[in-house]
């Protein structure tokens, strides 16, 4: 029986929203907006004392948190059906599905076990659970997904268990290949869902673990079914719809007339300060996140995704304006302006500006924002011989992963303004590319799992490196100098676990066919970073968490822990609580530590005679661009510029001003919550020579 | 701050032969004339080849409109022992929508203005008509820009697709 709507908050029902059933510790339960973040309490009384363990649709399984009594609860009406009571010890169960509304005739409430090999699960009308032995390890399932009176279990590779199979207690499966299983080196968390029928594989990636940092990055491939042959191709856009993503599992979301962003993916995920709602927007790949509730996610109350409306996508059109609709956009503009101009030819009497002196019209065109100052080069032949090419003026960018087509967003941080480059040369293959690491206008990139590739997008040239044995799983990898210096060029890898007892590096010469790896065990502990190493007078130094250095010498293989500078930490902070940068500084090597918030920055300058770190006050007229990837610290043309410190993020809104920290101040500007995170991409130096 | 003794006239020439008799101070906003000025104290007469007598009289307007504006500043301050924050601000504004409404000219007028303001080295004029160019040229075409300076087109098609290539996202339509 419908209730009054005031127990909903208002707008439930029209848009997804976000549940939290909290347990018998609180007598209510939280409503998300996820527009806005604002939180209603209500009090339900079915939902009394009941955690939720999954959800379809607007069916929530909820189980009680004293008696251990579970029901299905329909979020609308607020039907309920009462389930058998499970036997089995809670502790013992691990992952949990509903694989599909009750008025469905395949839907099946799962559990598997945490430790044992086994599968307990009930039908809506059952009298009791069953229990049925697996052949699969469940302490490496990574998550589960129903669809089509299927069961898709992801472990290495997607087990797929036919739901009707279950009652005849012999289970029928088949198992297919998970995509790209490139570890990276990094965590990382994947779902399967559903959408227009189609199934999708979402992985979002983590610098650590997922509960302690934030998400860095993400991959969609999307299911072909090619004559009984799976095959996962890697999408980049999802059109007009939003993924919805959480605890136990995806929803797809058409946007069209809502406030959702359209070609999103909303991701739940508990972090060290409370449930984050991080959105990550993949036409412009930017991330950004809104913290939900501060209080840390206890176990099983998370938030969960309520989609009481299943809003229709229209299929057709969504397929036409799929994937390729970046691509094609770009080229119709370009071809459509060239056209357009051929019907030149009035006659000009006079030329006024052209007489201007050439100093003039370069103090015009420093007016101007980059896009009118590469326009004005094409108006005359003047112009084009004696204005200098803004893009090569730019000093800095923060330059994000270019897509399949070749587009690639680039970021002017001087300019606080965003731009499309299309980038030919570096379209890519369906295997994720992601950038690592840059120095002079080079970048070093890892494409899938093993194959590492210098590259310098400006003039496009491009050097592959020999495949590495093993997928790449370091903390930190740099290169010496651009292969142009080829004998000096060098790459090198590094990995030093938590525990800081060894480390380990591979490296390569340039025009080698081979790395050469080593390993050393630390006479002092060496807990690597996720920042990238620096070349300094001839070896690698590399940044510890506590603040300590490691350094590699090339010439003779050495690794050593050095005791001095002594470390800043004495303990090493938790993972994602902190931020440490290394970088050279006017032959100086400088390290930067801030607070995840930016409550503190703190520069440290190297002392070399006396190997000690100095605390900076502030930096001068230099410019820091810091990031894990690649930080850089310049002294800029723009005095403005000058001490301050510039991180990867753009303004919600307008991209107008990039980012900064102002050392003399300790002020940053604006607030630095409001900004989103570009994911994938580095600070580069622009370098024109090839 | 020093202060000028009298009030010096000098008597600017202009290439068309016109004279124009302005106080010193005015003549000092052109950084030009001052320079002369503290090279050669006696100096009263200053020919000015490279500026026609209509800009030259627009030079002196912008000058005298600048140093009227400040001296009313400087009055203020003196008076009150401090300038107060509002009266400054609005007296900025004055001075912004009269530089604003100076610029109401043809684009002739504009490039004269600026190699006079760049040849009498006036900063402040310098600074306001290269602005000024500035915003006719923001999110033209290549070709409204050329129509708008009355510019010819002398790159080849070649030419300018290569240009075009090398950066075709300016190129694209919309901001």
């Amino acid at each position: 029986m419908p209730r009054p709507k005031s127990m909903f908050p208002c707008g439930f029902g029209d848009q997804p929203w976000l549940i939290q059933a909290r347990g018998s510790d609180k007598e209510t339960q939280m409503f998300i907006n996820p527009l806005n973040g604002s939180i209603e309490e209500r009090n339900i009384s079915e939902m009394h004392g009941q955690l939720c363990l999954s959800r379809f649709e607007e069916w929530l399984f909820l189980v009680d948190d004293l008696s251990d009594d579970c029901f299905l609860l329909n979020i609308n009406s607020l039907t309920k059906i009462d389930l058998p009571p499970i036997e089995e010890p809670f502790s013992s169960l691990g992952f949990r599905i509903l694989t599909s509304s009750p008025t469905s005739p395949d839907c099946t409430i799962i559990f598997l076990g945490l430790e044992e090999n086994f599968l307990l699960f009930c039908h809506p009308c059952d009298t009791e659970w069953t229990k049925l032995p697996v052949d699969f390890d469940v302490d490496r399932v990574r998550n589960m997904f129903a669809y089509n009176g299927n069961l898709y279990v992801i472990l290495h590779d997607i087990e797929i268990i036919n739901l009707a199979s279950l009652s005849t207690c012999c289970v029928e499966s088949i198992s297919m290949d998970r995509p790209d299983l490139s570890s990276f080196g990094i965590g990382s968390v994947e779902h399967l869902l559903e959408s227009c029928g189609d199934i999708f594989f979402v992985r979002t990636r983590f610098p650590g673990l997922p509960m302690t940092t934030s998400i860095v990055d993400i991959e969609i491939y999307k299911l072909l079914d090619f004559e009984d042959e799976y095959i996962w191709l890697r999408v980049e856009s999802i059109g007009d719809r939003a993924f919805l993503l959480d605890q136990n599992g995806g929803q797809s979301f058409c946007t069209q007339d809502t406030q959702f962003d359209k070609d999103c993916v909303y991701h739940i995920l508990p972090c060290y300060d409370g449930e984050r709602m991080y959105k990550i927007c993949l036409e412009d790949q930017t991330i950004e996140f809104k913290l939900l509730t501060a209080e840390a996610a206890q176990t099983n109350s998370f938030s969960y995704w309520i989609l009481t409306v299943r809003r229709p996508i229209q299929n057709d059109e969504l397929l036409t304006s799929f994937e390729t609709i970046a691509c094609s956009e770009v080229c119709q503009n370009g071809c459509g302006m060239v056209k357009k101009d051929e019907n030149v030819g009035a006659v000009y009497i006079s030329m006024p500006l052209t007489n201007l002196p050439m100093d003039i019209v370069k103090s015009i065109s420093e007016q101007l924002p980059l896009k009118d100052s590469v326009r004005l080069r094409a108006v005359c032949k003047l112009w084009a011989k004696q204005l200098p090419d803004p893009m090569k003026e730019e000093p800095m960018w923060l330059m994000s992963c270019p897509k399949k087509c070749g587009t690639c967003q680039m970021y002017s941080p001087c300019k606080g303004k965003q731009f499309t480059l299309n980038l030919k040369g570096l379209s890519s293959s369906d295997v994720p590319t992601r950038l690592l690491f840059s120095k002079d206008g080079w970048i070093l990139a890892l494409k899938g799992s093993n194959l590492l590739c210098l590259m310098n997008p400006f003039t496009n040239d491009f050097h592959h490196l020999p495949i590495l044995e093993d997928d790449y799983s370091y903390n930190g990898i740099a290169f010496s100098c651009p292969p142009k210096n080829t004998p000096n060029c060098m790459v090198l890898a590094i990995f030093s676990p938590p525990r800081g007892d060894f480390t380990r590096i591979i490296a390569w010469h340039y025009g080698q066919e081979e790395w050469f790896e080593m390993q050393f065990d630390n006479d002092l502990p060496f807990s690597g970073t996720d920042n990238n190493p620096v070349f300094f007078n001839g070896e690698f130094y590399c940044l510890g968490r506590r603040g300590n250095l490691g350094v590699f010498n090339p010439e003779n293989k050495e690794w050593r822990v050095l005791d001095k500078p002594s470390p800043i930490h004495l303990e090493a902070p938790d993972i994602g609580t902190e931020h440490c940068y290394l970088l050279e500084c006017d032959g100086e090597l400088i390290s930067v530590f801030r607070a995840f918030n930016m409550e503190y920055v703190r520069v440290f300058k190297l002392d070399r005679s006396n190997m000690a770190w100095n605390l900076l006050e502030d930096v001068g007229d230099v410019t820091l661009f810091l990031d894990n990837r690649t930080s850089i610290a310049r002294n800029l043309p723009r005095k403005s510029f000058g001490n301050k410190v510039f991180l990867p993020r753009l303004h919600d809104e307008s991209n107008e001003t990039t980012f900064y920290y102002c050392m003399k101040t300790g002020m940053h500007n604006p607030n630095f919550k409001v900004f989103r995170e570009p994911y994938n991409c580095v600070w580069l130096e622009p370098n024109f020579s090839s | 701050m020093a202060r000028s003794s009298t009030e010096n006239m000098i008597t600017l020439m202009s290439s068309d032969g016109e004279e124009f008799m302005v106080t010193e101070k005015v003549a000092r906003e052109c950084t030009t004339i001052r320079n002369m000025l503290e090279d050669d104290c006696v100096i009263t007469n200053i020919p000015l080849p490279n500026v026609t007598s209509d800009i030259l009289s627009m030079v002196i307007e912008y000058c005298m409109e600048h140093v009227a504006a400040a001296e009313k500043a400087a009055a203020e301050t003196a008076e009150k022992g401090s300038s107060s924050a509002p009266a400054a601000a609005k007296a900025n504004k004055d001075l912004e929508e009269w530089d604003k409404a100076f610029m109401n000219v043809d684009v002739y007028t504009l490039c004269d203005l600026i190699l006079a303001a760049n040849y009498l080295n006036v900063s402040g004029l310098l600074d306001l008509t290269i602005q000024t160019a500035a915003n006719l040229i923001k999110g033209k075409s290549p070709e409204q820009i050329r129509k708008t300076f009355h510019i010819q087109n002398d790159l080849s098609l070649e030419e300018e697709e290569k240009i075009r290539s090398q950066t075709p996202w300016a190129f694209e339509k919309s901001e």
